[in-house]
């Protein structure tokens, strides 16, 4: 494992518990998580944003959200950091449809502090980061550009206009593409537990 | 499209946003489609670690005051419960020199 993927490593299991106490209105339990999971987030945010300061508006916002939202998420269902990724994407995804555009390149290598990774764009990203073993080897057995769809999708909130125009293929395609995609890695997920 | 697709859209994010408004009312109604969430969420959850790790600033007494309408109390951290019991030990000793001295104030008859 890579020393990027143990510092980025998910919150560990206990936040469950935690967002179980603040969904129960615990202020005390609200603060642990936080103090338990905001890397996590901000990683997320920062990535997908690629601007510090309004990620550290984000950053607020998810946790107003969470607060807000506490009360919907079910232990049995969902693990606690899965659903707080889900949040926090999905207010990324807000805040880049409302602004409507995507960084420069300049605003790529400005990105704050990293871990010491020189690659700063999303198409060196994508290359270079170190996934899990079984994502990347479902990720590899599907076509390069199917892959990268999703992975722009996904990791930079990428939506089906933005992905049209990056790909230059018509709509259907691309939505084809990722039906497809994802069909291929839920056989492939499904393959790899069923062999483990 | 199946609730499947649907789900895997919503999770993936590329669901416009009025699509997910509605679709976020029908998972608080449908425990089936909870269940197809919750397995596109773990699915796809290894690509939240595809980004650049960055620490996080510590917002939460600003989060606080938005929520609370004040500011939390200080919580008791390691350091804060070290420079009390630092500060209990200074007095003690400040007390008991101060006893001291006045006993041998005392004895002296002064």
């Amino acid at each position: 494992m890579s020393a990027a993927l143990r510092l980025v490593r998910a919150p560990a299991q206990d936040s469950t518990a935690l967002l179980v106490g603040v969904a129960k209105g615990s202020r005390a339990d609200f603060a642990r998580l936080y103090d338990a999971t905001s890397g996590f987030v901000f990683t997320i945010l920062n990535g997908m944003l690629r601007d510090r300061a309004e990620s550290e508006e984000v950053l607020q916002e998810v946790y107003i959200r969470i607060w807000t939202k506490a009360h919907l998420f079910d232990p049995t269902l969902a693990k606690a950091e899965h659903w707080i990724a889900k949040i926090a994407r999905h207010a990324a995804i807000d805040v880049i449809r409302t602004r409507g555009r995507r960084p420069s390149t300049t605003e790529l290598d400005d990105v704050g502090e990293t871990a010491a990774a020189p690659q700063r764009n999303p198409e060196q990203e994508l290359l270079q980061k170190d996934m899990s073993n079984l994502m990347s080897k479902c990720l590899e057995q599907m076509p390069p550009e199917k892959a990268q769809a999703l992975q722009f999708a996904y990791g930079y909130g990428y939506s089906y206009e933005e992905l049209v125009d990056k790909f230059n293929v018509p709509m259907n395609t691309l939505k084809s593409w990722l039906r497809r995609g994802l069909i291929t890695l839920k056989d492939c997920v499904a393959a790899q537990m069923d062999g483990a | 499209m199946t609730d499947d697709a649907l789900c895997a859209e919503y999770v993936i994010g590329v669901m416009p946003e009025a699509e997910r408004a509605q679709f976020e009312k029908r998972l608080r109604a449908e425990p089936d489609l909870r269940l197809l969430e919750a397995f596109w969420l773990e699915t796809l959850a290894p690509l939240n670690q595809m980004h650049t790790p960055v620490a996080a600033p510590n917002l939460l007494p600003q989060i606080e005051r938005r929520l609370f309408g004040q500011v939390a109390a200080p919580r008791l951290t390691c350091r804060s419960f070290a420079n009390r019991r630092g500060a209990v030990v200074l007095l003690v000793a400040l007390a008991i020199i101060a006893a001291k001295l006045y006993l041998t104030g005392v004895i002296l008859g002064l």
